[in-house]
């Protein structure tokens, strides 16, 4: 296995308080493998994905608890001149802004110079050359006049391809991808996308993918990890996260997407309530305020991400005390007596 | 003062004209040079010649990508962008280039929602003070009066009456642009231009405001113009969709047919690319990836605005009226138009076929 997250927690210390960002995580990842981290904004998908690369700030942000082997070695033991070695090497990065992950005053040329320097000896000959072919494999036009332009010369999408290139450069054996898409067009998404599938499935390259948009996650890898309020609380295959899904929370943001591909569905379920204030202790499930399933059991006790009963045991696993059936994941609500059959109208408390 | 409308006056068979009639519009931006003496060396035509009408109690949809000219458009109406062309006919009448009253008559009729919740409340102000603002700009009621009815909009749109003593960063995104909607809806417009008006919501918070805004419209009436790059949430919402390329509108067709049966070869691109939440479409899925980027609006391509992307233009062997000719937006049949030399080779080709929305794909 190339990736074991084991039992990881992050804190970040603020003024108003600390911040329980990532809460007992546990995943797998193997070469070749595409996962998909996606949850709502705050729900600890980056900071799980920093902690991996080693660069969460150490001034307000630890690892409480937790290991994450890569590759046999625990990355959250690992001293940083070794850490250094790995990131960029054998683990890299794209962020979701490649305006401000770029350096504004540096060619793009001496910005993948200096990630190739990092790690290998080239002469100045070298490093252009190969600076001029990464932005080739890219997909840019007229390579050997890119490498002299300048970050803010190039659109959203020629900056993104740039931070591939870079980030592909060493042909590392993880890349962690947060959002790479989000901030561009949609014509230009599918062109990034296709880009990063056709450069990693070639060297059988592990993709992390993070993200809040799930026709991204259907698109682009094989298992996902569901995460609200720094926990996991679905995981699955792709395929049976979207088919039969078992966490209110999965169905939930299932149900709150308007579906062009499929015109049957013309109504929409939100999740009602507003997102777990991050200060706040979690007694109990953190999902339970807003949760049309909740029982007595949720106000108390967190559940634990256990193997579901139905569907496939080591695969699909929920952390949920009342799962969603069958016929309430395709409605959006449920349909049990004892339960509102629709939610209250809506009003985020 | 009330004016007659012409069309109005022409008999009482006339045709009711639409709530917003657009011919025309055009949006250019001076590109300047020089120091104190500036120069206008050119022009952004972030619009250039837009037409469409807009019904009562309906929602048109606007989609487009990043500097399609969709916002401007949005912003010209309300003459938060000065329109260089055109004419802009509420009930028929003319609101482009009359004094003051029209406008001003227009500022009530007409509002906006933005697309930032952050940004656009007054950080300084309560919410009452901010949803109550613009019924002391037009001097309605009495203080008592505007915070009753500031109290109605917190109702209305689902939000807690103590909300109004309280000031905008006390609450998450979604609530701040409940409270934007609360401030659009104060002096009872007819059309609400909402710019982006979901994209900096979360996903589940996205839900909940189409929700309100779709209920809003069915209870008061209110006509929608739904800007938005996202097609699925312009699907939901809209009745009738229009998408813009590059300062110009390439398409308008009914919500369901404009998923089902695109016929311009830019919006079968936007449908081939935009992916879909289902693994069991998205597996079997052969996207049309157009090459390159959307040109400069201060530079069209000649010809056709499209043509220098457009993969059915390269098909055809870059033919000489994509070239020589910018298409018009023509009427293939009531509420439906596009603006494309080879719209007939795109129906019933197996790129229209394969738009996600159509009977045949996988669907579990």
């Amino acid at each position: 296995m190339l990736l074991v997250v084991q039992g990881l927690d992050v804190r970040f210390r603020t003024e108003e308080g600390t911040v329980h960002a990532v809460n007992r995580v546990s995943f797998e990842l193997d070469t070749a493998e595409t996962l998909a981290i996606v949850g709502e904004s705050g729900c600890g998908k980056t900071a799980t994905g920093l902690a991996i690369m080693g660069l969460l700030p150490s001034t307000h942000a630890s690892i409480a608890a937790g290991q994450i082997l890569f590759a046999g070695s625990d990355l959250v033991r690992l001293p940083e001149a070794r850490m250094r070695e790995i990131r960029g090497r054998d683990i890299s990065m794209v962020f979701q802004d490649p305006m401000t992950s770029l350096n504004p005053v540096l060619t793009i040329g001496r910005q993948l110079a200096e990630a190739l320097s990092a790690h290998e000896q080239l002469d100045k000959a070298a490093l252009t050359k190969r600076a001029v072919e990464l932005l080739r494999m890219v997909g840019i036009a007229e390579p050997d006049r890119m490498v002299e332009r300048f970050p803010h010369q190039l659109s959203g999408g020629m900056r993104q391809r740039v931070m591939l290139a870079i980030a592909l450069a060493l042909e590392p054996k993880l890349l962690i991808a947060d959002e790479p898409t989000t901030a561009l067009d949609v014509t230009i998404q599918a062109q990034v996308l296709a880009l990063v599938t056709d450069l990693t499935q070639r060297r059988g390259t592990a993709v992390l993918l993070i993200t809040h948009n799930l026709g991204v996650v259907a698109s682009m890898t094989q298992r996902v990890l569901v995460m609200y309020a720094g926990y996991v609380v679905e995981t699955a295959a792709t395929t049976d996260l979207f088919d039969r899904p078992l966490h209110p929370y999965t169905v939930g943001l299932l149900h709150s997407l308007p579906r062009f591909d499929d015109p049957t569905r013309d109504s929409l379920v939100p999740i009602e309530g507003a997102p777990p204030d991050p200060y706040a202790p979690v007694r109990g499930c953190p999902f339970a305020p807003r949760c049309a399933w909740r029982i007595g059991v949720c106000w108390t006790n967190n559940p634990p991400l256990l193997p579901s009963v139905d569907g496939a045991v080591a695969v699909h696993a929920v952390a949920c005390h009342n799962p969603v059936n069958a016929a309430e994941a395709l409605k959006g609500h449920p349909l049990r007596a004892g339960f509102a059959p629709t939610p209250t109208a809506e009003t985020d408390a | 003062m009330k004016t007659v409308n012409p069309e109005v006056r022409a008999g009482p068979n006339a045709i009711p004209p639409p709530l917003l009639a657009v011919e025309g519009l055009a949006v250019h931006f001076p590109v300047t040079t020089g120091f104190l003496w500036r120069r206008s060396i050119g022009a952004v035509r972030a619009v250039d010649g837009v037409t469409f009408d807009l019904h009562y109690g309906q929602t048109l949809g606007l989609v487009g990508e990043s500097g399609s000219g969709k916002s401007t458009t949005g912003r010209a109406l309300v003459r938060l962008n000065i329109p260089s062309a055109g004419s802009v006919r509420l009930e028929g009448r003319e609101i482009l280039g009359e004094g003051n009253d029209a406008t001003a008559d227009l500022r009530r009729r007409v509002q906006m929602i933005f697309q930032d919740p952050y940004s656009s409340l007054n950080p300084r102000m309560t919410v009452g003070a901010i949803i109550g603002e613009p019924l002391g700009i037009h001097r309605l009621g009495s203080t008592a009066e505007r915070r009753a009815r500031v109290l109605e909009l917190l109702d209305i749109v689902g939000l807690p009456r103590r909300a109004a003593d309280r000031f905008p960063h006390q609450f998450s995104g979604g609530q701040r642009q409940r409270i934007g909607i609360a401030r659009a809806l104060a002096l009872r417009p007819d059309l609400v231009i909402a710019d982006e008006p979901i994209s900096a919501l979360d996903v589940s918070i996205q839900a909940q405001i189409l929700n309100l805004m779709k209920r809003l419209q069915k209870d008061l009436g209110l006509a929608y113009l739904f800007i938005s790059h996202d097609l699925a949430a312009v699907r939901y919402i809209s009745n009738r969709i229009m998408v813009m390329y590059l300062g110009r509108i390439v398409e308008i067709a009914d919500s369901a047919e404009l998923y089902t049966r695109p016929l311009h070869p830019y919006t079968v691109a936007l449908l081939s690319a935009a992916p879909v939440p289902n693994p069991r479409i998205e597996r079997n899925r052969e996207r049309i990836i157009l090459t390159g980027e959307m040109p400069s609006p201060s530079e069209p391509p000649r010809g056709c605005r499209f043509r220098s992307r457009c993969w059915l233009c390269r098909r055809l062997g870059d033919p000489e009226e994509c070239r020589a000719m910018e298409p018009e937006l023509t009427s293939m049949r009531p509420g439906r138009s596009v603006a494309c030399h080879f719209s007939d080779l795109i129906d019933g080709s197996p790129e229209q076929t394969a738009a996600p929305a159509n009977p045949g794909q996988a669907r579990p």
